[in-house]
């Protein structure tokens, strides 16, 4: 069993396979940098109490190098004044477990988490290796949301409508 | 060996790593190959990394890496905001901050699960990686005001 460096198509046929729903995008930036993207969207989750998104991004720079960043997106949100408590909470969390990289990002009127992970996969990637850390990646993902609910660390704020960051639509 | 054959994650897979960086490493009772690296003025620390790799149906490769660079646990709301900051500017590495009494120590973690196997490349391009660029988050820290 071998590695492909054709990774785009080696994350596309993966996702087939394992019947996730998906959208596809590619851009190709001046600089020489082309993005694959391939959103998995979720609908509402009862047990992390958000809808998820996981959006995977193969970046393949100019002189060849490919980096596979996964990130999830969910639907909390949090007051501006509750950086601190949130911060410290997040910070919590990587101290007792192993993944994934929680991150606080800052919107206009809200505070948000982001979950990432990133793999350097320029020498290639098999269907299954990329499924395997995609798994974990979910799981990790599971894990905080979960663990954001069940702990003090401070008030979410109702998803409202109009507070859902949406990516840009992709394109088939 | 075929780097870019996919094989089980194995201890040999470390000890050929270890060979083709030509480090030397020691070896702790509870098998974790630790790394340590002089004084470097760049990143004012010394830096010690712990390498463990679990193999089996589960297996995944876990390192830790830390400094010998201390700071004020009056600095930890300060500290927390620099990491969310390295955080989301950078991939790696993932940053975590222990106390312990009136200091903070922070180490530096990679795990990663592989348990469908991985090449020799693959396994040199995350490893390596994580060293390289714990190396540039502590020269990053250096710069700091913390």
């Amino acid at each position: 069993m071998g590695v492909s460096t054709d990774v785009a198509t080696v994350i596309r046929t993966a996702l087939d396979q394992s019947k996730f729903s998906f959208f596809q995008r590619s851009i190709s930036e001046d600089d020489g940098v082309r993005v694959d993207e391939f959103l998995v969207r979720y609908n509402y989750d009862r047990r992390a109490k958000t809808e998820i998104d996981y959006l995977l991004s193969l970046v393949t720079y100019a002189d060849g190098a490919k980096i596979l960043d996964i990130f999830g997106s969910n639907t909390h949100f949090y007051e501006h004044d509750q950086r601190n408590q949130l911060l410290e909470a997040l910070q919590q969390y990587l101290s007792r477990f192993r993944n994934p990289k929680v991150v606080m990002r800052a919107l206009d009127t809200v505070l948000q988490t982001r979950t990432e992970a990133h793999y350097p996969v320029t020498s290639g990637l098999s269907e299954e290796i990329f499924l395997a850390l995609f798994s974990d990646f979910r799981s990790a993902n599971f894990s905080f949301l979960r663990w954001m609910n069940e702990t003090d660390h401070g008030r979410q704020i109702p998803a409202d409508d109009d507070d859902i960051q949406d990516p840009a639509p992709p394109e088939e | 060996m075929d780097e870019n054959e996919v094989v089980p994650l194995s201890r040999s897979l470390l000890d050929a790593w270890l060979v083709k960086h030509e480090f030397r490493s020691q070896q702790s009772s509870d098998n974790r190959c630790l790394l340590s690296f002089s004084y470097s003025e760049d990143a004012d620390c010394e830096l010690e990394y712990s390498i463990v790799v679990h193999e089996g149906e589960d297996a995944f490769l876990s390192v830790r890496g830390w400094s010998d660079k201390k700071f004020r646990s009056t600095d930890r709301p300060s500290l927390l905001e620099v990491i969310n900051e390295y955080h989301d500017s950078y991939r790696w590495p993932l940053i975590r901050i222990r106390e312990q009494g009136r200091r903070i120590n922070m180490d530096t973690s990679l795990d990663v699960d592989l348990s469908a196997g991985v090449s020799f490349t693959l396994f040199d391009d995350i490893l390596s990686g994580f060293l390289d660029n714990t190396y540039s988050f502590w020269i990053y820290i250096s710069k700091q005001d913390v």
